[in-house]
């Protein structure tokens, strides 16, 4: 506020900009230069007007004196107005106050504690706190309705808050969750921090940023800490929602956070040969078929399981099925892959890739040695062939040969 | 021993395209005779010959030759008849005696009784002297009797001479004319010889046969065909009279 | 049998008798030891720290050296080897009046033409042999690698492929001394053919597949298509050439390495990544079977050539001309 009167050149500003970093006591000390306040004046009022609390929960704030005068006084301050069941009481420090002394222009916080009775319902109650100099000639009055309101779990001394309290991930994940947790009392507290998960969860609770772990969380009062919350599903868990419940109590108080896990599954193909030999023979120009077994090793339904390959250029290579609409957790199915060199290609060894293509990235590639050997159909030509032309001499001789 | 049928035919008839070379041939020689075979040249002699040794295929007509067919088992012929081809060749590189184991060899004549009748018959043809030259060295005539050694050597019922005498001086003949003759008279083998150098077969053959564009027109001993052809009473007769009467007609 | 044994004998004996076959294989005994002395020392030089190399003795037959490899020495020269040796085999005897002699003794007429081919096969396959034997014994004294079962194997093969593509052309040249009359003729007319499929064939093969797929140097360089169909045609009509088909045969034969008998191939970048991951030879029986339509060309053709020869000689006359 102070800083919005100095805009008064740019010179000003920068000079005071940098030397109100450096002492904001020189602000104040500015502030006073333009007294434009009355010659006496108090006021009093708590933090808040109107508050809403929980059922027997004690009500803390600060109640302010101020001296809106040019002169110091001393005010007198007292709760004239206070339902019944209720503790009220003013503290400064340890003390009990009744009255104290606030220099001009100040303020002063005292701290106020409505501790409602075992037997105080729901319902609005009303304070009322007056103030006086010591004089008796300027007073001040201010009320505070309470209205205490049934029990609301979580809203206790204890606050929970978490941006996202439900992660999704694969089975073989981590989910970390980051829980804020605020100590809503005045006072230092140890709290200690439980969860229930489904069986054989693991779930830590660690510091943010930190790798320990932790079990129990000391917090200054009104002070907050982030909490991350890890959750480890094991491996053979099943893709679904688990619900995480974590649990923070301080002696009698405690809040709890619903959090949640949903598991997609670990999706995870494996793929081979029944036989685990992967070479395959063949002929030039002539089909050769490969069982192949596509599993599902991982912990999800595997749909759309689709299948190709890598080969040279003209050949071919045909899956049957195509592809796989739907792999059980677990579940074995045979292919039938065809593989069809080209005719031009070559006699040699050539490595054809088979690739298992799942959800989810999982896929798992099989590299075959394919074989390709020399038609032997050249072979019984040709043997033909001789055999014909020995055959036609053969005939040469018995015709002529015997002269 | 003579009587025997060696040599039969039944109209044997050879045809180059339109040209008959024989015409209907019937002739019968029988064992241990020596039959000359008359007539100019390309009257069909050597094709007759060739035939007898199933060399060339008759276009019709049968020949027998020593009880064989010569078309059907030309090899049976082969092995007991000999055939001494007008102008006889030899490997020239060789000397006699090689020339004619190798051809005893082909005959399936062992090596100990090869090299017996090859001095033998190098003797008989009067070669033992020459038997290590090479045959290019040779004359004619010598040729011509390690041609004979060569027909012999596989001791041959019946043997067919091509033009025997044709290029050898008188000399050469005679000598030829003489073993022949006394092939016929000691070893009791059939000669077939066809030239037409007349009056040499008159000297040796018992019987003639004259061949005239392929056809046989006459056959028979000697003085039978003078009487036919130049009439009784004539006693100095040649063959050549009777041959040119024959030709005249033809 | 025994007038075929008897004359192929007598032919034997001709030709190790004859200048002729002397000079021959004296000039390819000395040709193969010269290549594979120039080409043992090339390999020397280059095995000079390797550890265990393979593959190498074959290389003997089939590295080209400074000037040609012994295979292609024999692809070229070996039609003139069996030329050499049958160009007079049949007119000669004619010639010197022995054949009607021949003829009229006690054997089967076609023992003689029998025994002649088989004869001149067997000097053939001699030759080859030797050479061959020879060439692998000097290899080993320079290289110092001892061929393996399937290295033998291999040349075993090169071997009988090279005696049968020799045949050939031994029974070309029968063929035309049955024909001929002349030794002369017999002989040019031979070596006509020999140079009509040594250069001719190749020759017309080009111009054929130029003709035909003609290659057009366009700014996007050649149409690949075109240049496999240029070259298919090329090789096919070159294929009616034996030598064509002796050479890639045994090539191949002799180069484990060599997977198609094809000299241009259209490969894509997958086709070579995939065969790039498994680089092996080729096993012995994969080399046959590629080769296998081209030897049983070659034998087809040498049977076939030697069928003719039979025929045209049993069916003609025999007259003393």
């Amino acid at each position: 506020m102070g800083r919005m009167r100095m805009k008064q050149g740019l010179f000003f500003l920068i000079v005071v900009m940098c030397l109100s970093l450096l002492s904001p006591a020189f602000i104040f000390a500015a502030e006073e230069k333009k007294d434009t306040r009355p010659e006496r004046g108090i006021t009093v009022y708590p933090e808040f007007s109107i508050v809403s609390t929980g059922k027997g929960e004690t009500v803390r704030m600060d109640l302010t004196l101020e001296n809106k005068g040019r002169a110091d006084e001393t005010i007198d301050v007292k709760i004239s107005t206070v339902p019944k069941g209720w503790k009220a009481t003013m503290k400064g420090g340890s003390y009990l106050v009744a009255g104290m002394y606030v220099a001009n222009g100040k303020s002063r916080n005292l701290a106020l504690s409505l501790e409602p009775d075992k037997t105080i319902g729901p319902g609005g109650y009303v304070f009322q706190f007056d103030a006086q100099t010591a004089d008796g000639k300027f007073t001040s009055t201010h009320k505070l309705t309470v209205n205490v309101q049934e029990r609301v779990p979580g809203a206790d001394d204890i606050q929970i808050t978490t941006s996202y309290p439900v992660l999704r991930g694969q089975t073989d994940a981590r989910f970390e969750f980051s829980l804020e947790v605020l100590n809503k009392s005045e006072s230092d507290r140890a709290f200690n921090l439980a969860a229930i998960g489904p069986e054989k969860w693991e779930i830590n609770f660690k510091p943010a940023y930190e790798a320990k772990q932790i079990s129990s969380l000391r917090m200054k009062g009104g002070q907050s800490q982030t909490v991350a919350v890890e959750v480890s599903p094991p491996r053979e868990a099943k893709s679904g929602e688990y619900p995480v419940l974590v649990k923070i109590s301080s002696g009698e108080q405690k809040a709890e956070a619903k959090l949640m896990v949903v598991l997609t599954g670990i999706y995870k193909l494996d793929a081979g040969t029944p036989t685990g030999i992967l070479s395959l023979e063949t002929m030039v120009g002539k089909p050769a078929n490969i069982s192949l077994f596509v599993k599902n090793t991982g912990s999800a339904v595997n749909r759309n399981v689709s299948f190709s390959s890598f080969k040279p250029e003209n050949w071919e290579v045909k899956f049957n099925p195509e592809k796989i609409e739907a792999l059980e957790t677990g579940a074995l199915k045979q292919v039938e892959v065809t593989i069809t060199p080209a005719k031009e290609a070559l006699v040699g060894d050539y490595s054809v890739g088979l690739l298992v293509d799942g959800e989810k990235g999982s896929s798992k590639t099989v590299e075959m040695r394919t074989t390709v050997r020399a038609s032997t159909a050249w072979g019984w030509i040709g043997i033909g062939i001789i055999i014909f032309v020995i055959a036609g001499l053969c005939g040469l001789f018995i015709w002529l040969g015997r002269r | 021993m003579k009587g025997q049928i060696i040599v039969e035919t039944e109209d044997l008839t050879k045809k180059y395209g339109s040209r008959t070379a024989v015409d209907h041939l019937n002739i019968k020689i029988e064992e241990g005779e020596v039959f000359g075979f008359l007539g100019p040249n390309g009257a069909g002699k050597t094709t007759t010959l060739l035939m007898f040794l199933g060399l060339t295929e008759p276009t019709s007509g049968r020949a027998k030759v020593i009880g064989f067919d010569p078309t059907r088992e030309p090899f049976k012929v082969k092995e007991k008849v000999g055939y001494l081809p007008e102008n006889v060749g030899f490997y020239d590189d060789m000397d006699a005696r090689q020339n004619l184991r190798y051809i005893a060899k082909l005959n399936r004549i062992s090596g100990g009784v090869s090299e017996k009748r090859i001095d033998y018959w190098l003797e008989m043809v009067g070669l033992s002297e020459e038997s290590t030259k090479k045959v290019g060295t040779f004359s004619k005539g010598m040729r011509q009797r390690l041609g004979i050694a060569e027909v012999l050597i596989k001791e041959p019922k019946l043997v067919f001479l091509d033009e025997p005498t044709i290029g050898l001086d008188p000399d050469g003949t005679n000598r030829m004319l003489d073993l022949i003759h006394s092939l016929s008279r000691e070893k009791n083998i059939t000669l077939f010889l066809s030239s037409h150098l007349l009056d040499q077969v008159q000297r040796i053959c018992d019987r003639v046969g004259i061949m005239i564009n392929g056809n046989l027109v006459a056959i028979g001993p000697i003085d039978e065909l003078a009487k036919k052809k130049l009439g009784l009473g004539k006693e100095d007769y040649t063959l050549e009279e009777i041959y040119m009467k024959y030709f005249k007609e033809a | 049998m025994h007038g075929i044994l008897t004359i192929f004998r007598k032919e034997m004996g001709d030709h190790f008798n004859s200048l002729r076959f002397l000079l021959i294989s004296a000039l390819i005994v000395m040709v193969g030891v010269i290549i594979t002395s120039m080409v043992g020392m090339a390999i020397q030089e280059e095995l000079k720290g390797m550890a265990k190399p393979s593959l190498i003795f074959l290389l003997l037959f089939t590295s080209t050296g400074k000037l040609f490899s012994f295979v292609q020495f024999i692809g070229f020269f070996g039609p003139l080897l069996g030329i050499f040796l049958g160009f007079d085999s049949i007119n000669r005897e004619r010639v010197s009046r022995t054949l009607s002699k021949l003829v009229s003794q006690p054997i089967f007429r076609d023992s003689i033409i029998n025994a002649k081919f088989l004869s001149g096969v067997a000097i053939i396959a001699i030759i080859l042999v030797a050479t061959v034997l020879l060439i692998s014994g000097l290899g080993i004294r320079l290289v110092g690698v001892v061929p393996g079962v399937e290295e033998v194997s291999r040349l075993v093969i090169y071997v009988v492929i090279s005696l049968l593509y020799i045949s050939f052309w031994l029974g070309i040249s029968i063929l035309f001394s049955v024909i001929f009359k002349s030794a002369a003729t017999s002989a040019l007319a031979s070596l006509a053919i020999w140079i009509f499929f040594s250069f001719f064939v190749s020759l017309g093969a080009s111009v054929l597949s130029d003709a035909v797929a003609p290659i057009s140097q366009t700014a996007s360089g050649v149409d690949p298509e075109m240049l496999i169909r240029h070259e298919r045609i090329q090789r096919l009509t070159s294929l009616v050439s034996p030598m064509t088909l002796y050479s890639e045969a045994t090539t191949t034969i002799l180069d484990p390495m060599r997977k198609t008998t094809r000299t241009l191939i259209l490969m894509g970048p997958l086709e070579r990544f995939s065969m790039s991951r498994f680089q092996s030879p080729l096993p012995l029986l994969e080399s046959i079977f590629i080769v296998i339509p081209h030897i049983i060309s070659i034998v087809a053709i040498t049977l076939l050539c030697f069928g003719i020869c039979y025929l045209v000689f049993m069916r003609q006359e025999i007259r003393t001309v």
